[in-house]
C-alpha cells in the first residue's frame, strides 16, 4: 500500500482499532493500534482485498498484537476455554459500564476477542472468523460461551427484575450523554 | 430468575464505552517514518538474545586472554648472551695502502 493509502486507512479505520486494542489489552492500546499501521505502512502486513474487508483486516492484526501482549505478560492464564464458567461478580460500588468492561475483559482471551468484534465492532460471522484465522463454527461456539459466561457475571446487576438492569443502563447511558453535553465545546471526552 | 436474554446483555455491553482514539497517534505512526536512519543511531535500540549475547562475550573474552600470553612468551633478554657493541670502533687516523705483488 502507498503512503496516501494507509494515511486514508488510518483516517477510516483508527477509531476501530484504538478501540478494540483499548477493550482487550487497555495498557497496551496505543503501542497495538500503532504497530498495526506501522506494519501497514512497511509492507510488513499485506491486505488482500478478496480475502475480506480490510477494516477486518486491520482487526486482526490488532487481535494478533493484543494476544501476543497478554501472553508476553503473563496475562493469558493456563485454563481449558471450553471448560472456563464465570462466577457472578460483585457489583457494589461499581459503574454498570466499568462492570461491563471487567466483566468482558474477564473472560478468557479466545471468548474475549470474538465477543469484542461481534458485539461492538459488529463484524459479521465470516469477518470474524477470518480476523481470528478460524472457522465459522468455532466463532459462533466461542461467541455462544462467551454470551454464557457474562449473564453468568453480571447476573447480579439484575436483582431478580429484567427492567431494573434497563434501567440501570439506560441511567447510566443518560449520565454520560449529560457529562458529555456538560462538557464546554472544544473539549473531547 | 430467569436467565439474561440477548436484547439484555446487549443493552449492558452498550454501557461500556471506549475512550476516544489518542490525537498523538497519528504522528506516532506517521511521525516515525520521517525520521532519518543516522537518528536510529542516537535513539534506537536492538533486542539481542540471550544466548548471542553469551556468544558475543565468550567470544570477546577469549580475544582478550589469547593476546596475554603472546606478550608474556615474548623473550626476555638474558644475561648470558654476549652482546656486541660498536661504540668504541674508531675509524683508522691514518690508511696505509700497501701493495703486494707475486713475484715473478
Amino acid at each position: 500500500m502507498t503512503r496516501a493509502e494507509v494515511e486514508r486507512a488510518f483516517t477510516a479505520h483508527k477509531d476501530a482499532v484504538y478501540r478494540f486494542a483499548w477493550r482487550m489489552a487497555p495498557g497496551a492500546a496505543d503501542d497495538i493500534a500503532q504497530e498495526v499501521f506501522v506494519r501497514l505502512l512497511r509492507g510488513q502486513a499485506r491486505f488482500d482485498e478478496a480475502r475480506g474487508s480490510l477494516r477486518g483486516f486491520l482487526l486482526g492484526i490488532a487481535r494478533n498484537l493484543a494476544l501476543q501482549h497478554l501472553k508476553s505478560n503473563a496475562r493469558w492464564e493456563l485454563i481449558d476455554e471450553e471448560q472456563f464458567v464465570a462466577s457472578p461478580f460483585p457489583v457494589d460500588g461499581f459503574d454498570i459500564g466499568e462492570l461491563v468492561g471487567r466483566a468482558v475483559r474477564a473472560l478468557p482471551p479466545l471468548q474475549r476477542d470474538v465477543f469484542i468484534l461481534a458485539e461492538y465492532e459488529e463484524l459479521s460471522l465470516e469477518e470474524i472468523a477470518r480476523a481470528v484465522d478460524t472457522n465459522v463454527g468455532a466463532v459462533k461456539s466461542r461467541l455462544h460461551r462467551a454470551r454464557e459466561n457474562l449473564r453468568r457475571m453480571l447476573a447480579p446487576l439484575r436483582s431478580g427484575s429484567a427492567s431494573r438492569v434497563a434501567e440501570r443502563a439506560d441511567a447510566s447511558s443518560a449520565a454520560r450523554r449529560s457529562t458529555k453535553a456538560d462538557r464546554p465545546a472544544g473539549l473531547k471526552e | 430468575m430467569e436467565p439474561m436474554d440477548d436484547h439484555e446483555l446487549k443493552q449492558l455491553a452498550s454501557t461500556w464505552k471506549a475512550p476516544e482514539t489518542p490525537e498523538h497517534l497519528h504522528r506516532q505512526v506517521f511521525g516515525a517514518q520521517h525520521s532519518s536512519w543516522w537518528a536510529w543511531l542516537f535513539t534506537g535500540n536492538i533486542r539481542v538474545p540471550v544466548p548471542a549475547c553469551a556468544a558475543i562475550v565468550l567470544l570477546l573474552a577469549w580475544l582478550a586472554f589469547d593476546r596475554q600470553p603472546e606478550v608474556a612468551s615474548a623473550p626476555a633478554p638474558s644475561s648470558n648472551v654476549e652482546t656486541v657493541t660498536l661504540a668504541d670502533f674508531q675509524p683508522p687516523a691514518e690508511v696505509q695502502v700497501k701493495v703486494v705483488r707475486d713475484l715473478p
